[in-house]
């Protein structure tokens, strides 16, 4: 009560906004994205708080979200909306699960979940968001529609009943969007991993990536002269092998952009060490890829910079330029434009041909999906996919969404406070998670009939790592000796996995298998 | 309470709210226009500078009637002076040197205080404290006292007056720009620009200084009034060219003696100064509505 907004997390402050909106008992209360800034552990919590108060105060909700997993746990029925119209209204279950109009469905397709299948390219729908200032006649979806024909262009469709209580605004009848609705995906070529290959001893090929003990502290003013250390990372050893993607996963906080910025040379390591196998590099697509971009140099400029360093002769510069911007599915004219007049997915493409013109060793994405709306992410990961295969980088990516990792990762590598808690693939990750904290991050991932558990408290403050575990203040099978300060949890094989003989039980992950950093777990 | 409160009866959303976002519309479609008549101000103000030798009717330096003539009398739309030279001209002449000399100025002073600001701003470290403070050193300076310093030691004359103004002036500009290139060096696309292997000369030139660059001349152009006036009242003070040549500051000092009988000789350069002065500001001010879009 006597905190100042500053002092409090992210998750706290959204608890005192809708506390706030919910003081005067109101009939309505209009929630804005409330969970989009927040990690999947506390965006649970905020969304169990928004259900009790729908349940105990009895207003209504509107709650805004692009996430459609959100929309699942808290609301009764579904608005889409595109364009300023509205496309289908409905109960949640069924806009969500049956959805009537192309765009309903096309949003639930492009939407990632544990359990989307990672061998299938994801859906992306073609074109863009028209733009508001030039309202085309006719349905607004229909260029971007499979099923548009002429007397879509004709005039806006009006809602209309499809089921009790549901609306569509969409011409077509219901059949042929359900039977278009249930057609498969084209597939796309398995993604070559350690899955597929069997296991790949990283030593016998060269490693892209090899992190050993990185420690990163920095030290920030407290006020009044006090000087603290944030200790964003606290011993991390990672080793990527050539062509491997790694998904790093974690809460805000966990120093999972510190890794990627150690293993940029954007920033020193303060012990430890960062190799990469080969002179080719890193390169690194930004979160906000607007501001990653010089404001007033050109797309052509910006991504022909790495071709100057690379010394190619100016003649073959500018086609260079064109077929890294072809290459990531620009027109020739982006060339010519400049970041502010680029939308969103042009400018994340811009950032990849900009990483990848001059194919790096490895490349670092930092969260360059979560700015994106679902179809445009998907079209993003795609992409990161395709020019993964087709240039034989690694991939380091980070994120916060286990869905998305699982999607773009051969392994998966999650972190809590500065320490990688558990690494294995994809599947082991998020199908068998078996430290408490990975339980806690899969648990929490929102979904469609998923009753989320909460998960206990905040994530602890970087600045103060509790002793011993740093999560066992948050855990539930946490004992006396979590909480012991000589208690230094290693990462280690898990027991029952194939294990070669002679590895040492402490430190590196060396075949993707399953690496996890808990005693509790080890002594199953 | 005998009313009760039909919640049909009010309007969601009150009509005036509406007529507010068209009023805003207006509002900014005239600042535009007011801001290009600014800088049209200035444009004007310079080809006048440029064109005034042509376009005075008689030599500013030779009497050419008698003298004291009022206002609009003969053929001389200003009036004639103490010894008979045609104001008109005189002003036109003067407003030449007068311009030129705060454009002169102003234009050195961004071109060393860029270079430095630029230099301190994208490098950092001692470089950025050792030429800061040295900037301090130069801003601390009174630009009167400095005037007067360098006239004495380099003797009197419009260009040694400029260059003393020009030794105070810089330090502004090459405050801004620092301010301005440490603000972009926190930003992204720097870091962007380094991760792509960039040089550090490369990175300060194109990737930090276009950034600078709108900061830097709206400043400029805000200064050019004040500086109109500082140089006419170095001038005005005697720190300018010598007698016969026509300055505006040192005309209407001269004959000041002359205010209460012939009022026109000290007044009208007066008021060319100020309009020089206003005419800058004005434009000025066009040009940061056009410029900065924060």
């Amino acid at each position: 009560m006597r905190a100042f907004p500053h002092e409090l997390s992210g998750g706290l402050r959204q608890r005192v906004m809708i506390a706030m909106a919910v003081a005067g008992t109101p009939s309505l209360v209009i929630a804005d994205e409330p969970t989009t800034a927040l990690d999947v552990t506390v965006q649970s919590q905020v969304l169990g708080l928004v259900r009790r108060l729908r349940d105990e105060i009895g207003c209504a909700f509107i709650v805004v979200t692009h996430d459609l997993g959100v929309a699942a746990q808290v609301v009764d029925r579904v608005a889409v909306l595109y364009a300023g119209r509205l496309a289908e209204i409905g109960p949640a279950d069924e806009v969500l699960r049956h959805g009537a109009h192309p765009y309903g469905v096309a949003l639930m397709r492009s939407r990632l979940s544990l359990r989307s299948d990672r061998h299938t390219r994801l859906l992306a729908l073609p074109g863009e968001v028209p733009s508001p200032g030039r309202p085309e006649p006719g349905c607004a979806f229909a260029p971007r529609c499979e099923l548009a024909a002429s007397d879509c262009l004709v005039t806006p469709p009006a809602p209309e009943p499809v089921a009790e209580g549901h609306l569509s605004a969409c011409v077509r009848d219901l059949a042929a969007v359900r039977q278009w609705a249930g057609a498969p995906l084209p597939a796309v070529e398995t993604v070559p991993g350690p899955e597929s290959d069997g296991p790949v001893a990283p030593e016998a090929s060269h490693p892209a990536v090899r992190v050993v003990n990185a420690v990163r502290t920095y030290s920030t003013g407290g006020g009044l002269g006090r000087r603290r250390s944030l200790q964003a990372l606290r011993g991390v050893s990672l080793t990527v092998a050539q062509g491997e993607a790694v998904a790093v996963v974690g809460e805000s906080g966990s120093g999972k952009s510190t890794l990627l910025r150690l293993i940029a040379g954007l920033e020193p390591v303060d012990s430890g060490s960062v190799e990469l196998g080969s002179a080719a590099g890193a390169q690194m697509v930004f979160q906000d890829s607007g501001a990653a971009m010089t404001p007033w140099l050109t797309v052509g400029e910006l991504v022909g910079e790495r071709l100057r360093t690379a010394k190619v002769p100016r003649r073959e510069r500018e086609e260079r330029v064109l077929a890294a911007l072809r290459r990531v599915g620009l027109p020739p004219e982006a060339a010519k434009a400049r970041g502010g007049q680029l939308s969103g997915g042009q400018r994340q493409r811009v950032g990849l041909a900009r990483a990848t013109i001059v194919p790096p060793e490895v490349l670092l994405c930092d969260e360059p999906t979560s700015a994106l709306d679902v179809s445009l992410a998907a079209s993003v990961i795609n992409q990161i996919g395709a020019l993964r295969r087709e240039l034989d980088m690694a991939v380091v990516f980070v994120t916060h969404d286990l869905s998305v990792a699982r999607i773009v990762a051969d392994r998966i590598a999650v972190m809590y406070l500065g320490r990688i808690v558990e690494i294995g693939t994809a599947d082991e990750i998020t199908h068998e998670p078996r430290h408490p904290y990975t339980k806690a991050l899969v648990g929490a991932v929102p979904d469609l009939g998923v009753e989320l558990p909460e998960v206990i408290g905040e994530p602890a403050s970087p600045l103060d790592p509790p002793p011993g575990c740093a999560f066992h203040p948050r855990c539930p099978m946490a004992t006396g000796t979590c909480s012991d300060p000589e208690f230094d949890p290693r990462l280690a094989r898990l027991p029952g996995a194939r294990s070669s003989p002679g590895q040492p039980l402490s430190g590196q992950p060396l075949s993707g298998q399953h690496f996890v950093a808990c005693i509790n777990v080890r002594e199953d | 309470m005998s009313t009760t409160l039909d919640p049909d009866a009010a309007p969601l959303i009150p009509a005036r709210s509406l007529n507010l976002a068209r009023f805003g519309r207006r509002r900014r479609d005239w600042g535009r226009a007011g801001a290009w008549t600014g800088v049209g101000v200035l444009v004007l103000v310079t080809l006048v500078a440029l064109t005034a030798s042509r376009l005075a009717p008689y030599d500013p330096i030779l009497p050419v009637t008698q003298p004291l003539a009022a206002p609009l009398t003969e053929g001389h739309l200003l009036g004639t002076d103490s010894i008979g030279r045609d104001i008109l001209s005189r002003v036109l002449v003067g407003i030449t040197y007068s311009w030129f000399g705060a454009l002169a100025v102003i234009a050195s002073g961004l071109l060393i205080g860029g270079t430095i600001g630029v230099v301190a701003g994208a490098a950092g470290g001692w470089v950025d404290n050792v030429l800061m403070r040295i900037t301090d050193l130069f801003l601390a300076m009174p630009a009167p006292v400095l005037a007067i310093t360098v006239v004495a030691a380099l003797g009197p004359g419009l260009r040694n007056t400029l260059f003393a103004v020009a030794i105070v002036w810089w330090p502004f500009y090459a405050r801004i720009v620092r301010g301005e290139i440490r603000t972009l060096r926190a930003r992204p696309h720097i870091e962007a620009a380094r991760l792509a292997g960039t040089g550090r000369l490369r990175i300060a030139l194109r990737h930090l200084l276009p950034g600078a660059v709108p900061a830097a001349v709206v400043a400029a152009s805000l200064d050019v009034g004040g500086l109109v006036l500082t140089l006419a009242g170095l001038s005005f003070l005697g720190l300018g060219a010598p007698a016969p040549a026509p300055e505006l500051g040192a005309d209407t000092a001269r004959n000041l003696s002359y205010l209460l009988q012939q009022w026109w000789i000290p007044v009208m350069p007066a008021i060319a100064v100020m309009i020089l002065s206003l005419a800058g500001n004005v434009g000025g001010d066009g040009m940061r509505t056009l410029l900065d879009k924060r």
